[in-house]
């Protein structure tokens, strides 16, 4: 089965650019090529539904919001797996290490001394009128002095040696469980494919996600912490992914509802009675962790959660606040950022980023807005943006007003022409525009990066957005050493 | 293990084998009523009475007819105990408690509520009737297979056990109960005429049709009928297994736990009620009282079990 690219200027990351000749593969694909040289379509379909059967009754699902109750869907998956050379995959490596590391360093300042507004790096009222910050967080000192214990870094690419962060992920990222359900899947039903690849394991994941948590409390190897999982509840779009965690890394799965005081330690309400938690790795936004000290009617958590926290009562993964770092206003100055808690350039790019905010950056995106991607600063999920080439003459419009509105509320960035690789679809093998989310472990010894991370593609023909909540897929991704 | 997870655990085991049982209960009802000679729908009025699911009836339909009673047991959403509510609700509560469950018994869960939901979309006429219920005898049969076969024996199977032998000691009573005129020291002429047929209707009900053939060769008489529902051990849904089974069960968790509990000393007390001579005796008197007592008690038992090991939040 043959790919066609349909477009001259984008970057296939499997036959690279239609210019070079497209009949050949680049290297790391040439192995996967010859395999699909035999498969027929027919079969690679039937292959295919067998794996959404599988989803389905595992339960790999996610809830969609607004679409009526019970309604969960699968997010589609798609078998053509995205492949990344061991030497790409180094140099996302160093830079991720270089980002996250510089993230928390950030994250301590920005909490404390706050030198970075002093050296006027960056603007005070970037910090202090951003609805991301916590002041409650101020002078609090977490468990190992680290804020966000897991990370997700969007990274996007537009040619062979172009990767972009195209945002990063500080408060609770999401997708690692289909990350590793996806592998699953593919050992499951391509094990041919594993005998001609050496793709680098992932499995290990929710075990270190354990041991870097309890690295975090630096209480010795001889005590283990009571780890539990605090889920927002079955009707969370998550909710799999947190049952699948908690389950893999051996963990209690708790509600708000489980937790009570119990001798001034944070407990869970046990058949047993109250067991003291030492570390609450929590899916719930900042907001809704403890109606006392944030959102009044926020009753995910509970009601003083913060104050152990504070106190050193119970550890919280990631920190309250964590969110100021992954602010899309804030993005625009991470290699300002990176550059001032390292000394050094950003090994991995940032895509050029207007803030509206700015007069002269409005200005320009005003001019522009049919050229630009336009964000909310505190949107998630692929909602409320517009993409200004995609876009109709009314919507951009109605965007002029918005911008026009609350200007501080936006940002603009570049179209990419985001690379694709080849997905399968009803009539054979076509290229769609992917993005990747590596996921990091933070803890105060080291810095885990599982190699690979989720890939998320966009299955409409020539979209832009991969997010499962706007019709998006996903793939396995290998790095392979060649 | 959370309070939270015990409550959760307990609720799906009930739920699935209380859809097992109302499929069960249709079943009958829809075999008898092909085989009537009058025009009476008299089971269908009893299978409502006995799901408790009267009020709920009335307030969509007028009259009994057996299309509208079965497809209101089966899959109407508005109606709490129609198999397809029971089997959703069951496999929320397994949902919720996900990390508790083998995957084995999760997916049984769960393939059985997406297989229902697939044939339950569209009413179910007559011909499709038996097929959809066997599914459900079927998928909680593999459900009971995962269990036993994948499960760790701990606190977690020990809710699970507790919650299917509640309800099921709950089904066989409310049977038992349904019937207990044919008991009274004079029962009226059209009830000896019609004896058979009920106690052969409550045996399927049960699904114990070809075990009470085997020991009693068929006899339907008073005692032998009442001492296999009630005093059998040998019978998986007589009251004095379901119990037997419990208090096993509560043992378990109590040596698990280190210390003894309220509900220990209630199921013991009830399993002490079941000694044959006695249950010979209320085939003549006390029959009505007695399985009304044994509701209660059950109840109170599953109320109790709620208290001592904390499934919810105050308390």
């Amino acid at each position: 089965m043959v790919v066609s690219l349909t477009d001259k200027l984008v970057f296939d990351e499997m036959l690279g650019l239609q210019g070079d000749n497209p009949l050949v593969p680049r290297s790391p694909y040439s192995k996967l090529q010859n395999w699909l040289d035999n498969q027929k379509l027919p079969q690679l379909r039937r292959q295919s539904d067998r794996a959404q059967d599988i989803f389905r009754s595992v339960g790999i699902t996610f809830n969609v919001y607004g679409d009526g109750d019970g309604v969960e869907r699968l997010i589609p998956f798609d078998m053509v797996p995205r492949i990344i050379t061991g030497k790409e995959w180094k140099h996302l490596e160093e830079g991720i290490r270089q980002r996250v590391h510089s993230i928390n360093a950030f994250l301590h300042d920005v909490y404390h001394r706050q030198e970075i507004i002093r050296a006027g790096v960056i603007p005070h009222d970037l910090i202090h009128f951003n609805d991301a910050f916590v002041p409650e967080m101020m002078g609090v000192n977490p468990p190992g002095n680290i804020y966000t214990h897991i990370v997700g870094i969007d990274i996007v690419r537009t040619g062979v040696d172009d990767f972009f962060v195209l945002e990063d992920n500080a408060r609770v990222p999401s997708g690692v469980s289909y990350m590793l359900e996806n592998r699953e899947t593919m050992m499951h039903m391509f094990p041919e494919l594993f005998e001609r690849y050496r793709v680098r394991r992932i499995n290990h994941y929710p075990q270190q996600l354990y041991q870097s948590l309890c690295e975090c409390l630096q209480v010795g190897d001889n005590f283990s912490p009571i780890v539990s999982l605090l889920t927002p509840g079955v009707h969370n779009s998550a909710y799999f992914e947190h049952a699948f965690l908690a389950d893999e890394m051996g963990a209690e799965l708790i509600e708000g509802s489980d937790l009570i005081f119990y001798e001034g330690r944070v407990a869970q309400r046990t058949t047993q009675g109250p067991q003291p938690i030492d570390i609450i790795y929590r899916r719930v936004d900042d907001d809704f962790l403890d109606p006392l000290n944030f959102r009044p009617d926020g009753l995910l958590g509970m009601p003083g959660l913060f104050d152990a926290y504070r106190a050193g009562k119970v550890m919280l993964a990631n920190a309250p606040g964590a969110g100021i770092a992954d602010d899309k206003a804030v993005y625009a100055y991470m290699p300002q950022i990176i550059e001032f808690y390292t000394g050094q350039k950003p090994k991995l790019k940032n895509i050029q980023t207007w803030r509206c905010g700015a007069p002269d950056h409005l200005a320009y995106v005003l001019e522009h807005l049919d050229e630009l991607v336009v964000k909310e600063v505190h949107g998630s999920g692929g909602y409320g943006m517009l993409i200004g080439p995609a876009a109709s003459k009314a919507e951009l419009a109605r965007f002029r007003r918005k911008l026009k509105a609350r200007p501080a509320a936006y940002i603009a960035q570049p179209t990419l022409s985001l690379s694709t690789v080849p997905v399968l679809t009803q009539s054979g093998l076509a290229p769609r525009h992917v993005d990747l989310r590596p996921f990091v472990l933070v803890s105060p010894r080291n810095i885990r990066i599982t190699p690979g991370g989720l890939t998320r593609v966009a299955l409409r023909k020539n979209s832009l957005v991969v997010n499962s909540s706007q019709g998006g897929g996903t793939k396995d991704t290998w790095i392979v050493d060649d | 293990m959370l309070g939270r997870v015990a409550n959760n655990l307990y609720w799906m085991a009930r739920y699935l084998e209380r859809a097992e049982n109302n499929a069960r209960l249709i079943e009958t009802a829809f075999r008898r009523s092909l085989s009537r000679t009058d025009d009476t729908n008299d089971e269908w009025d009893s299978v409502l009475s006995l799901i408790g699911a009267r009020k709920d009836y009335d307030a969509l339909h007028e009259n009994c007819d057996q299309a509208q009673v079965t497809n209101f047991l089966l899959r109407e959403k508005s109606n709490p105990a129609s198999v397809v509510k029971l089997v959703q609700q069951a496999r929320l509560n397994g949902r919720i408690v996900r990390t508790a469950l083998t995957k084995e018994a999760w997916q049984a869960i769960n393939n059985l509520w997406l297989a229902l939901e697939k044939s339950l979309k569209r009413p179910i006429s007559a011909r499709d009737l038996p097929q959809i219920l066997s599914q459900v005898r079927q998928g909680n049969e593999l459900v009971r297979g995962a269990l036993d076969g994948t499960m760790l024996r701990n606190d977690i199977f020990n809710f699970i056990q507790l919650g299917t032998l509640v309800e099921r000691g709950d089904n066989t009573a409310r049977l038992i109960y349904a019937r207990h005129f044919l008991f009274s020291p004079s029962p009226s002429v059209l009830h000896q005429k019609n004896g058979l047929a009920h106690w052969d209707m409550v045996m399927s009900a049960i699904g114990a049709k070809r075990a009470y053939n085997w020991l009693h060769k068929g006899r339907m008489e008073g005692p032998r009928v009442l001492n296999f529902l009630i005093a059998d051990q040998r019978m998986p849904r007589s009251l004095i297994y379901c119990y037997t089974n419990i208090v096993r069960q509560v043992d378990a968790l109590e040596k698990a736990y280190g210390c003894s509990y309220e509900t220990g000393r209630l199921a013991r007390a009830i399993c002490d009620d079941f000694d044959a001579p006695k249950i010979d005796e209320l085939v003549n008197f006390g029959l009505e009282n007695f399985i009304a007592g044994f509701l209660a008690a059950n109840s109170g038992l599953s109320d109790q079990l709620e208290i001592d090991f904390k499934f919810n939040p105050i308390g």
